[in-house]
Parts: C-alpha cells; structure tokens; sequence
C-alpha cells in the first residue's frame, strides 16, 4: 500500500494543528510524569512545606522491604486470573451470542452493560453480595456449609477481586470478540463443514487462530486494565487485605500516596510500575505477536 | 427548548442578584469540614445553622467530606492549591502530623486573639492533654471525643445464663464459651482493632505503646507492643479465633456493628460514639461496660479516640474572629449537652457532665457514663496519659496487615507482633526523618 503524504508549505500549519493534542499530553502526562520522577527523590510532607532530596532512599527502600515483593507477587496472580477469566468468559459469551438467532440484541445489551459502571461501584456490589457479615451470597454459601470468609481467607479475598475486577471487563471483551467472530468468512466455516470438520474442530482450526489479533489486543488492553484501572475495586472490596494479600502494585500506590500521604514512596512506586507495564508491553509484542495471524 | 432557555435565563439572572446581596450584605463565610455522616452530621448542621442565626457577621459553612481519611486528605490538597477551609476535624490519633504541619492556627491563641474567654480549667483534662504540647499549648479543641467500651447483649447473656459483664479477659473467654454453647456463631468480636486491642489494651494495663512515653517526649519513637503483654493477648484471640470465641469482622466498624446487631456476636468492643447506630440497628436489649482487663491489674484509664477541631492557617485575618466565635459557641454548656446526648461522643467540659447527670441522662443511658468515667480513672501514667506518634494513617495500616495475618493463621501472634513493629518502626522514623530539622 502506498501512504498518503499531504504537504505542506510552512512549518507553521502543521505545528498549529498538533498543537492542541501536544498541549493536551505536556500538561496531562508529562508534567505529571515529571513530578512524579522528581518526588521519587525527595521525601516531603503532606501539606508541600517541607522538601528534603534523599536521592535513591525511597527506591532502596522499596527493593528492601518484603511487603513490596508480596504485592508484585499478588499483582502476577491477579492479573493473570483478570485477564484469564474475563478473556474467556467473554470468549465463551461472544461465540454463544454469536450463534443465538432470536433476541440477540437483548443478549448483546445485557453483556454490555457491565462496563457502564465505575470499578469503585462495581467493587461495591459484589462486596454486598460477598461480605461474610451481611453478603447475601456469602449467607447462602454458610447455609450449604462453605466456610466463605474473604476477611480472613486469603485465597478467597484474591478470588473475590478477580471476579470483581474480571466482571466488569468482560463486556469489553465480549464486544471485539462479537466483532471478531462476526468478520470470520462463513463460506470458510462452511467448508470446513462440508469436508466434515465438526464445530468443536472448526472452532479449534479455524475461528481461534482467525481471533488471533482481537486476542492479541485484548490480552494487552487486559493486562493494562488489570495492572492500572482496578484500584477502585480494591479499595471498595478488600482495602488490600487480608494481611496486604490483595495489595497489588497499583492499589499500593493508591493507598501509599493518596491515603497515607507517603509522597516520595508512592511516586517511585509508580515509576516501577510504569517501567514494569512498559517492558511486559514490549515483551508481548516481541514474542507474542509473532503468533498472531492477521489474516 | 424554551423552557430550558427560560430555565437557564432565571437561574443566571438568580445567580446575579445573589452576587448582589453577597456583596452588599455579605456576611463572611467560614468553611468547616468534618468526616461526620448521619445522625452525627445533621446534628452538626443543626447546631450550625443555630449559630448562623444568632449573628449576622458571620456564615459558617459545614461540610461533610467522607471518612477521617478522605476529609484530612481533601484537606491537605486543598491546602496547597490554598483553597483549604477554615476549620478541619481530624482523627485524634492522626493529630502529630497536623501538629508539626506548620498549616494551623493554634486553637489557644486563636480563641486568646479575638478575645473569647474559654475557662479551660473547666474542661475535661484528660481530653484536653491530648491535643496539648509538652509546654502545655492547646492546639486544637475536642470536639468529637470518644473511648471504646464493651458492649453485650443482654438478651443473649440470658439465653446462656450469664447476669454480669465480663470483668477480665478470661472472663471474657468462659463467656464466649458458654455463648457458644447456647448456639451462638461467635462469643467476641471487635471494631478499631488496633486501637482497641492493643492501644487501649496498653493502656488499662499500663504497658507502652511505644517509646519517648507513647511518644509525648518526643518524635524519635518506636514502637514497644511486641515486647508487652499485649502479645499473649494477641495470642489469646488468636486461640479463640480457631473455635469461635473470637470472630474477625474487619477493619474499622462496620462488620463489627454487622455482627453484634445481627445477634451473630453477643460481645463487642467498640467506641461509646456506637451508640447511635447499635440502638438504631439492634433489635434486642442490650448495655454496655467497662473495658475488660486481666485479673492481676487494677485498670488504667482508657485511651480517648475520635477527633478534634482544628483552625487552618493562611486566611484574613477578619475570618478568624469569626471562627472564634464559633469554637466558643460549640463549647457552650448547652451545646456540649446536646452534642453529648444526641452523639454518644462524651462531653468535653465537666459543666456539661454534670448538667446531662443532673437531668438524669445516666440513668437511663448508664452507658454513656461508662466511658466518661472510665477515661477519667485516678492514676494516669507515662503509659496512659496519650499516645502521640507520627504518620498513623499508614502505621495503622500496617499493623492491621499484620494482625490480619495472625487472625488468619499465616503467623503466630509474637512473628506477626515483630513484624508490625518493624513496618511501624520504619514509618516512625520517616516521620522523624521529615521533621526532625525543625
């Protein structure tokens, strides 16, 4: 394909109409990036009256304290379990949907819904249903003798925010995968059918490698949400207890900087994170875009 | 669309004349935020909007601004973008850090500046050394003071052929087992775990919290509760954890207010400021007593707990006799009554005590005068004058973590003790770091 190359006379133009979009990421990212690297160094109090630079402490003393490698720990096993479940069950919602004849669109706007409410919300609501002391669910589960105790269990307070967090980021899912599946040619599928593939074969052979690239963006835009986007559901559901078992890297920013005032350690968290984001981006698309079939 | 346009066109042309009348009339605005929702906030609103129409120089805003937390923390951003109110309610535990912030007006000098005459040797003192320096300046007023008691329910105590409260921890233990017996799902539970089970545990024993006398003497703390008894205290609920004696119902309130008014637990340790929302929630009759202690002690006074008001630097000067007049007001007899009664916090002067005791509060709320008297217990110590360390937000945080992994057994209480010590330790010494050169 041959780009389309527009040119233009002056140098003025063009800078003019970048201009807005420049200004926009200057003040919304890199004015804030910059104040985060420069807080990363110094250690001020709350109220911005006291600044002292303790140079590389703040980082030292992240890479010292056991806490800190527990919460990477967590962040692994919750986005993992986020980005494995919500990326399956919206697989799974997509290729049903795919297949429904009548009331598709009611299907397709109750899946949708999910995504229109704010993590905090969406925390908040399954807390209610969750909450050994007045969760609803957590009362039918003691009833048929399931000890359900998020506040004390682990395991369980780490499997309630990945349903929480999964939950909401299935909808997302379930819409490119819809549109995925929906632009897969039938006359391949038919084929396949008449030659004898049955749909289990064809959906192994050919609907999956064809989602190859809507997989390959979700698992990205998953890993980013699960890593970024899910503080709020944290904060609502488990305050990253029991024991910072539910502590991911993100929600400790939050809570370090934001509730406990802890400027200059929040801010070298956040720059670990960025670094962290950032190499496991570049990592998926080294490696694991190679797989990717883009048809 | 010309309804709208209307719509619009009014509530400009509104918008307008009251920018007249501010500017003419104008009396000036005091904001005050609080992190008090509820029944507890509309009192607050109430006993403004009485103060507001009582003089017409003044207007005096309430806000209620989310938890303890989020109101500091709102606080504090609007502090640097100077946008701050003029008064603040903070945590009492949280006071060290506004303390040193260099962003408030000392409440004594406030109040001494604009010519408000408050007879602080009327105060209840116990209350008013907590938010004193060591030379004895009153920094900021108490407002919303409050201490935890233990409360039961008395129905469920007949069920399982118990007459008294508990007067020790083991105590406490043979209770909850007999409750268990009689078909409860758990004997104990507790709110504000921290500040009850080792702040308040420290102090009826007269153990330390931490150094420098709980931190009074000065900012170079660490923490001491590992080395005390609290430790087989810790152990204790753990042990009792494993079979029901004690159930972990979470952080704060809320899950301990959950379980105690659902019947699930018949004993609660829990702030005497309870009160409001147990009577709202309980359906059973229900009362309240002393802290338990272990038997070879004679307690201690308790540790105080809720928050104070606080008067932000950095406004005209003209506001602040405003602000005074406002503080003064809220101190007044009556209000300390109404506040007292209305709150279940415990009334700051001793006026006020004895007026809700003349009228016969007590009485019928025997309760509200368990915590005022267990506060004031004879024989204060180094140990149980107050505890004063920087940073609480984030100690306590990390020391919930830690206690968290102990109810769930992923450490003994001594390993999980150790490492709450260590956590709180570093933070301390962040906090000693950022403000020692001043």
């Amino acid at each position: 394909m041959i780009g389309k190359k527009v040119i233009f006379r002056s140098r003025g133009l063009p800078l003019l109409l970048l201009a807005p979009q420049l200004l926009v990421i200057l003040v919304f990212f890199f004015w804030p990036a910059g104040q985060a690297v420069y807080q990363a160094f110094h250690l001020a109090d709350p109220f911005g009256q006291h600044f002292e630079y303790v140079g590389l402490d703040n980082f030292r003393r992240l890479f010292n304290s056991p806490e800190y490698y527990a919460s990477l720990w967590a962040t692994t096993v919750f986005s993992a379990g986020v980005a494995i479940v919500s990326l399956g069950s919206g697989l799974l919602l997509a290729a049903f949907v795919d297949h429904v004849r009548r009331g598709r669109a009611v299907y397709k706007s109750l899946i949708i819904w999910p995504y229109a409410v704010a993590p905090v919300l969406a925390g908040v609501l399954w807390l209610f249903l969750f909450h050994p002391i007045y969760g609803v669910v957590a009362f039918a589960l003691a009833r048929i003798g399931i000890g359900w105790n998020p506040l004390l269990n682990s395991n369980q307070a780490m499997a309630l925010v990945v349903m929480a967090a999964a939950w909401k980021q299935v909808s997302y899912n379930f819409v490119f995968f819809l549109a995925g599946l929906q632009a897969i040619p039938r006359s391949v599928l038919e084929a396949a059918a008449i030659d004898g593939a049955g749909p289990l074969y064809r959906f192994r052979t050919i609907v999956l490698p064809l989602l190859t690239p809507t997989t390959f963006f979700l698992l990205v835009i998953n890993l980013v949400y699960a890593f970024f986007d899910t503080f709020g559901i944290i904060h609502a559901v488990t305050h990253g207890g029991p024991g910072g078992a539910t502590n991911i890297l993100v929600y400790k920013v939050f809570a370090d900087g934001f509730i406990g005032q802890d400027l200059g350690s929040s801010a070298a968290q956040s720059i670990v994170l960025m670094v962290i984001v950032v190499s496991l981006t570049v990592l998926q698309f080294r490696f694991l875009e190679r797989k990717v079939h883009y048809g | 669309m010309i309804a709208r346009r209307t719509l619009l066109a009014a509530a400009g042309a509104a918008t307008l004349a009251l920018g007249v009348a501010q500017a003419s009339a104008a009396p000036r605005e005091i904001n005050f935020w609080y992190p008090l929702g509820g029944a507890i906030g509309d009192l607050i609103v109430k006993m403004t909007n009485d103060f507001n129409s009582s003089q017409s120089d003044y207007k005096v805003v309430p806000q209620f601004k989310g938890s303890y937390d989020e109101t500091f923390n709102a606080a504090v951003a609007a502090y640097r973008a100077k946008k701050h109110p003029h008064l603040l309610v903070g945590i009492g535990a949280g006071s060290l850090n506004l303390m040193l912030s260099g962003a408030i007006y000392p409440v004594e000098d406030l109040l001494k500046d604009h010519g408000q005459k408050v007879d602080w040797a009327s105060f209840v003192q116990p209350v008013l050394d907590y938010y004193r320096t060591p030379d004895g300046k009153l920094l900021s007023l108490p407002f919303n003071s409050s201490t935890p008691i233990f409360w039961y329910n008395k129905d469920a105590f007949d069920k399982a052929g118990l007459t008294e409260p508990p007067k020790t921890w083991d105590d406490v233990g043979t209770y909850a087992a007999k409750l268990r017996q009689a078909g409860f799902d758990c004997g104990y539970t507790t709110a504000w775990q921290v500040w009850v089970n080792i702040d308040n545990y420290s102090f009826l024993q007269n153990v330390p919290v931490a150094s420098q006398d709980n931190g009074m003497a000065g900012i170079e703390t660490e923490f001491l509760f590992n080395k005390t008894r609290v430790v087989q205290h810790i152990a204790r609920l753990q042990e009792w954890g494993k079979d029901g004696r004690f159930l972990y119902t979470g952080r704060t309130w809320q899950g301990a207010h959950g379980a105690f008014a659902s019947g699930k637990c018949a004993m609660m340790t829990e702030s005497s400021a309870g009160h409001a929302g147990i009577k709202q929630a309980a359906k059973f009759n229900f009362a309240a007593s002393y802290l338990p202690h272990e038997k070879d002690v004679t307690p201690k006074n308790s540790l105080i707990g809720g928050g104070s008001i606080w008067a932000m630097a950095g406004h005209p000067k003209e506001d602040y006799a405003g602000v005074a007049a406002y503080l003064s007001f809220l101190t007044s007899t009556d209000r300390q009554v109404e506040w007292h009664k209305g709150t279940g916090y415990i009334p700051i002067t001793k006026a006020a005590y004895e007026k809700a005791k003349a009228e016969g509060y007590y009485k019928e709320n025997p309760h509200q005068e368990v915590a005022i008297l267990q506060l004031m217990r004879e024989g204060s110590t180094s140990n149980t004058k107050a505890l004063r360390l920087g940073n609480y937000v984030q100690y306590v945080a990390a020391i919930e973590d830690e206690l968290e992994n102990i109810w769930g057994d992923k450490k003994t209480a001594q390993q999980g003790l150790d490492d709450a010590v260590r956590r709180g330790n570093e933070i301390l010494a962040r906090f000693a770091q950022q403000n020692r050169k001043r």
